[in-house]
C-alpha cells in the first residue's frame, strides 16, 4: 500500500517535525488570519479574549461530548518531556500553565494572577498565583510545584539525570526559582533572555510536586517512565483523565474543580483514527467532530453537510537550503557552486512560489516572503521581493559565468549545473515540492536531481552536511529569537544552520536581540537580520502551508488560531455541543 | 511420539527465533543510524548534551554488540524492555493490542472458512454452471482488489454515505468500539468488527474457495466415492461426510499458513478501520524508529509462527489418520 505508506510516514513527521510552539510565544500581535469559506466561528482577530467575544453570542448548552480526531498516540503526559502534539493536546487539557496564550500568541495569566515584567537589570520575574487553583484530589497548587517543575530541568540535582529536552538551555539560563511565600515565585536569571516569558513561562504547567518529589528522589533517571507519565492522576487543567486505551481512544471528563470554571462539555475523546483520510471520513459519518485535513481533500470536505472548515496560515514553512560552504566538510562541488551569491539569487528568482502552494498545496497554502512566518512580529515587508522572472534569473546566470551547455545545461570552467536535492522519504508533499523546483529550475538550464532519502538520514545531515541542497519544513513560535540555530554561523554542524551560512554581522545582531527585552528595539534588529538574510539567501523560503481542520457544526465556540491549536487552549472550557450529546 | 516431535520442532526454533532478532536489529541499526527515536531534531532549542543524554539513557552509545547482548540477555529472562518512545513496557503494548488483532483476524478466517467451504462445494458440484463461473468472478475479485481501496469503498458505502443521505452511517466506520462505551457492549463490539473482517475474510475468501472446489473436485472423482454412491447412499451424505472431510484436508495446511496473520493482522486492514490492533502499531513504531518495541514484536511474531505452523501440523494428524509423527 503505497499511498497509505506516504500518508502514514507524513504524518509521524508532521507530528515530530511541529513542535508545539504553543510554549514560546510573545509580543505584540501581527498576525495573518486566513480563514476560509463555510467558516461561522467567528475567529477573533487580535486583541480581547476571543472566547469571551463568541461565548457570549450564542445559547450555550451544558453536556454531552466531544470527539477529536488524532492519528497518534501520546508518548507521555508529562509536560516537560512532551514534544509532539498527540501528546501536548491531552496534557493541555488535563494541566493548567502558569500562563495561556491566545491565539496570536500574547500570554494571558492563568495560575498566575498577572503576566509578570522582567526586573529593570531584566535578570529576574516576580510571578502572583492565585490562589484558588487546586489540583483534583483536594491538595492546593501553590509555589512549592512551580519551583520543583522547574528545579527538574536547572537545579544540576535533577537537571542532568531526569534529561528533559529543553534541561541543557535551562540550566544555561536559571540562577534560581524560589518561592518567598506560598503564591509567590521569583525567578532569577544568568543572564539576560528576551524569550522568557514567552519560551518558558507561558505554556508551563506545573506539576504536583506532593505527589512527584518522593518518585524523582528516588531514581532520577527513571522519572520518565514513572507511572505517573501515560496514568496521571492528580490534575489541574479543565479535564480529568478516564482512561487512556493503546491505539484507541484518550478519555477525559470535565474537571468540577477547575479554577476557571467547569467546561460545559462532560466528556471529551481524543480518538486515534490512524490516518488522516479515515479522519475526514469520519468526520462525515459524525464518528468524530474535529480532524486535521490534508491539503488534497479540503475540497472534497466541502460537500460534507455536516461539516464546517476551519483554515489559517500556521507558523511553520517549507524551506531550501544550499550547501554554501566552499570548504565543507564532504568536499561537495556543490558549495562552490552555491558560495555564489548570483547563483543562489538566481534560482529563487526561477521560482513561481505561487504555483508551488497552487499544486503542491491544493492552493492551501501562501507563497513565504521572508525567514520569519507571516505569524510573526517582528516580520517585516521591506524586503528584497524576488517576484517570479525566469528571464532575470537566466541573466544572473549568464553574467556568473554559467553559459548554456549543448545539452541545455549550464557549465562554467567545465564544470556542469548539476546537483541533488535531498529530502526525507514518505512525505508526499516535500517529494511533491522537490518536483516542483526540478521541473521550474530545467527551465533556466539547471539540472537538479531529486533524492528521497531515509529520515534518520536526513535528520543526520545537520551534523554531516552532506548534500548540495536540502529541502525541510520547519515550525516557529512567536518569538523571532527561533530562527537564531538556523542562520547563527557558531550552530553550523550543530543547530539547523546546516547550509554553512556565516555572515558577522548577522551572528551580531541575532545575540544582540536576545539580551534586549524591549520590544520595539528588538523587533528593529530582526527587521535589520530578514534583510541581510534575504539578500544573502543561503536558505529559499518556499511556502506556509495553512493549518486545516474540519469541525462539526454541532460543536461551538472552537477557536482555534495559530498559537493556540494544541497545548495551549484557554477557550476549551467553553466549547459546547448544541445537541447536548 | 507427539512429545518427542513437539520437542523436536521447538528446538529447532530456537536458532530460527534467534535469526530474527538478529536481522531485525542489523536492519533497524542499520537504517537508524544515529537517529534517536523520540528527539525532535527540528527544536531549534535542542542541545547536542541533550541528545548524548538521552543516547547514552537507551544505552545507544554502547557498540551494537553491546546492545544486542544486552537485549538478548534481557529477553532469555523474558524482559521485552521498554519502548524507546513512550518508557513504557514493550509486552504491555503488545498484550492490550493482541486481543483486539485477535478479535479481528479470528473474526476474518471463521467468516472465510464459512463462507468458502460451501462456495467451493457449491462451485464444484455444479462445475461449469452459471452459478460456478459467478462465484470463480468473486474469487477472483477478491483475489484481485486491493484490501485498502474495498475497505474505503465499504466506508463510504455503508458510512459517508447514509451519513451525508440518510441522517447517519449505517455502520460505524472506525475502532474496535464506541470510545464511551469502554467496549463491554457485545453488540457494539460486533457492528465495529462487520466492516473490517468482511474487508479481511473476503480476501481469505477468495482463496479458500477456489481451493476447496479444486480439491473437492478431485475427491468427487475417486473410487471410494463411486463405491460410496453404488451402495446408494444418499447424495448429501456422500459429499458432506465422506468427500467434504478429505478435501478440507489440504486446507487445513493453507489456514495454517494464515495464522502468522494473527499477529500481523492484515496491516492495511487495521490502518484503513483504525483498528488498534498490532499490525498497525508494528508499522507505527518501525516507521519512528522504537528500535525496542520492533524487536519485541517481531521476536514475538516469530514464536507466533513458530507456534501456528505446529499447530497446524498437530491438527493434520488429528484430522487425517494416516499421518504419523517421526522423530
Amino acid at each position: 500500500m503505497s499511498s497509505g505508506e506516504g500518508s502514514e510516514f507524513d504524518r509521524f513527521l508532521d507530528q515530530w517535525s511541529r513542535r508545539d510552539f504553543l510554549r514560546r510565544t510573545g509580543g505584540a500581535a501581527a498576525f495573518t488570519l486566513f480563514m476560509a469559506g463555510g467558516l461561522e466561528a467567528v475567529l477573533a482577530a487580535c486583541g480581547g479574549t476571543p472566547t469571551a467575544q463568541t461565548a457570549q453570542t450564542k445559547n450555550v448548552k451544558k453536556g454531552g461530548h466531544v470527539t477529536e480526531a488524532t492519528t497518534s498516540d501520546p508518548t507521555t503526559f508529562f509536560s516537560i518531556f512532551a514534544q509532539d502534539t498527540a501528546s501536548t493536546i491531552p496534557i493541555g487539557m488535563m494541566f493548567a500553565p502558569i500562563l495561556d496564550v491566545r491565539q496570536d500568541g500574547t500570554p494571558i495569566p492563568s495560575i498566575a494572577k498577572a503576566v509578570p515584567k522582567a526586573s529593570s537589570d531584566g535578570l529576574s520575574y516576580k510571578l502572583e498565583l492565585r490562589n484558588d487553583v487546586q489540583w483534583s484530589d483536594g491538595q492546593p497548587l501553590t509555589a512549592e510545584d512551580i519551583v520543583f517543575t522547574y528545579a527538574l530541568r536547572y537545579d544540576p540535582k535533577y537537571a542532568d539525570v531526569v534529561n528533559a529536552p529543553d534541561a541543557p538551555d535551562l540550566k544555561d539560563t536559571i540562577q534560581s526559582v524560589t518561592a518567598p511565600d506560598k503564591y509567590t515565585v521569583v525567578i532569577k536569571l544568568k543572564k539576560v533572555y528576551a524569550p522568557f516569558i514567552d519560551s518558558y513561562i507561558a505554556g508551563e504547567r506545573p506539576l504536583p510536586k506532593h505527589l512527584l518529589q518522593s518518585i524523582v528522589d528516588a531514581k532520577p533517571a527513571d522519572f520518565r517512565k514513572a507511572d505517573f507519565s501515560l496514568n496521571p492522576t492528580v490534575f489541574s487543567g479543565p479535564f480529568t483523565l478516564a482512561k487512556y486505551e493503546k491505539s484507541q481512544q484518550i478519555v477525559l471528563n470535565a474537571n468540577a474543580k477547575y479554577f476557571l470554571g467547569r467546561p460545559n462539555v462532560d466528556q471529551w475523546v481524543i480518538k486515534n483514527v490512524a490516518d488522516g483520510i479515515a479522519g475526514v471520513n469520519q468526520l462525515k459519518t459524525g464518528e468524530v467532530d474535529i480532524a486535521a485535513v490534508e491539503p488534497s481533500l479540503w475540497d472534497d470536505l466541502a460537500s460534507a453537510t455536516n461539516v464546517r472548515r476551519v483554515s489559517f496560515v500556521a507558523p511553520s514553512w517549507d524551506w531550501y537550503g544550499y550547501q554554501m560552504d566552499p570548504n565543507n566538510p564532504k568536499g561537495r562541488p556543490s558549495g562552490k557552486i552555491f558560495s555564489d551569491k548570483t547563483v543562489r539569487q538566481a534560482l529563487y528568482y526561477a521560482l513561481d512560489r505561487q504555483k508551488l502552494a497552487d499544486r503542491v498545496y491544493f492552493k492551501q497554502a501562501v507563497p513565504a516572503t521572508s525567514i520569519l512566518p507571516s505569524t510573526s512580529w517582528a516580520l517585516t515587508s521591506d524586503l528584497p521581493k524576488y517576484a517570479y522572472d525566469p528571464k532575470k534569473a537566466q541573466q544572473m546566470l549568464d553574467t556568473a559565468g554559467w553559459k548554456l551547455g549543448p545539452d541545455g545545461i549550464r557549465v562554467k570552467d567545465g564544470v556542469k549545473f548539476s546537483f541533488e536535492m535531498i529530502t526525507n522519504k514518505g512525505n508526499k508533499n516535500r517529494e511533491s515540492v522537490l518536483q516542483v523546483l526540478a521541473e521550474q529550475w530545467k527551465q533556466i538550464g539547471v539540472d537538479a536531481q531529486p533524492k528521497l532519502i531515509q529520515f534518520s538520514e536526513y535528520v543526520k545531515t545537520r551534523q554531516t552536511r552532506d548534500f548540495d541542497m536540502v529541502m525541510g519544513g520547519i515550525s516557529y513560535g512567536v518569538d523571532p529569537s527561533d530562527i537564531n540555530s538556523q542562520y547563527e554561523a557558531k550552530f553550523i554542524g550543530k543547530g539547523a544552520n546546516r547550509m554553512g551560512y556565516s555572515n558577522p554581522k548577522v551572528d551580531e545582531l541575532l545575540e544582540k536581540a536576545l539580551g534586549i527585552t524591549e520590544q520595539k528595539q528588538r523587533k528593529d534588529i530582526y527587521i535589520e537580520v530578514q534583510k541581510l538574510v534575504m539578500e544573502d539567501l543561503p536558505v529559499g523560503p518556499l511556502t506556509l502551508p495553512k493549518s486545516l481542520s474540519g469541525v462539526s457544526k454541532r460543536v461551538e465556540n472552537w477557536a482555534v488560531g495559530p498559537f493556540n491549536r494544541y497545548a495551549s487552549r484557554p477557550w476549551l472550557k467553553d466549547v459546547f455541543v448544541t445537541d447536548g450529546k | 511420539m507427539l512429545w518427542r516431535y513437539l520437542v523436536r520442532r521447538l528446538i529447532v526454533a530456537i536458532p530460527v527465533v534467534l535469526g530474527v532478532t538478529a536481522l531485525t536489529f542489523g536492519l533497524m541499526h542499520a537504517t537508524g543510524g544515529d537517529y534517536v527515536p523520540g528527539v525532535n531534531y527540528d527544536n531549534p532549542h535542542l542541545s547536542a548534551q541533550a541528545v548524548t543524554n538521552i543516547r547514552r539513557e537507551y544505552g545507544l552509545d554502547q557498540p551494537w554488540y553491546v546492545q544486542y547482548g544486552q537485549w538478548l540477555w534481557n529477553i532469555v529472562h523474558l524482559d521485552f524492555g521498554r519502548s524507546m518512545i513512550d518508557g513504557s513496557h514493550v509486552t504491555d503494548h503488545i498484550l492490550q493490542r493482541l486481543p483486539n488483532t485477535l478479535e479481528l483476524t479470528v473474526a476474518a478466517i471463521v467468516l472465510g472458512v464459512a463462507i468458502s467451504i460451501p462456495l467451493g462445494v457449491v462451485s464444484a458440484l455444479r462445475r461449469g454452471s452459471r452459478l460456478d463461473h459467478a462465484f470463480t468472478t468473486v474469487s477472483v475479485a477478491g483475489f484481485a482488489i486491493p484490501e485498502f481501496w474495498l475497505g474505503l469503498l465499504l466506508i463510504l458505502a455503508f458510512g459517508v454515505y447514509p451519513a451525508q443521505h440518510f441522517g447517519g452511517p449505517w455502520l460505524p466506520t472506525g475502532g474496535a468500539y464506541d470510545p464511551l462505551s469502554g467496549g463491554t457492549d457485545i453488540i457494539d463490539r460486533f457492528v465495529h468488527l462487520i466492516l473490517p473482517s468482511a474487508v479481511l475474510g473476503f480476501a481469505y475468501l477468495s482463496i479458500w474457495s477456489r481451493f476447496t472446489r479444486s480439491s473437492m473436485l478431485e475427491i468427487l472423482s475417486l473410487d471410494y466415492v463411486r463405491t460410496a454412491r453404488s451402495k446408494g447412499m444418499r447424495e448429501g451424505r456422500v459429499v458432506y461426510l465422506h468427500a467434504l472431510r478429505n478435501a478440507v484436508i489440504p486446507l487445513v495446511t493453507l489456514i495454517g499458513l494464515e495464522l502468522p496473520g494473527l499477529v500481523s493482522g492484515g496491516v492495511v486492514v487495521e490502518v484503513v478501520f483504525g483498528w488498534p490492533g498490532i499490525g498497525r502499531f508494528a508499522y507505527e513504531r518501525a516507521l519512528a524508529y522504537d528500535y525496542t518495541m520492533v524487536m519485541g514484536i517481531t521476536t514475538f511474531a516469530a514464536m507466533l509462527v513458530i507456534a501456528g505452523n505446529l499447530l497446524a501440523d498437530v491438527l493434520y494428524a488429528v484430522l487425517d489418520p494416516r499421518i504419523r509423527y517421526t522423530t
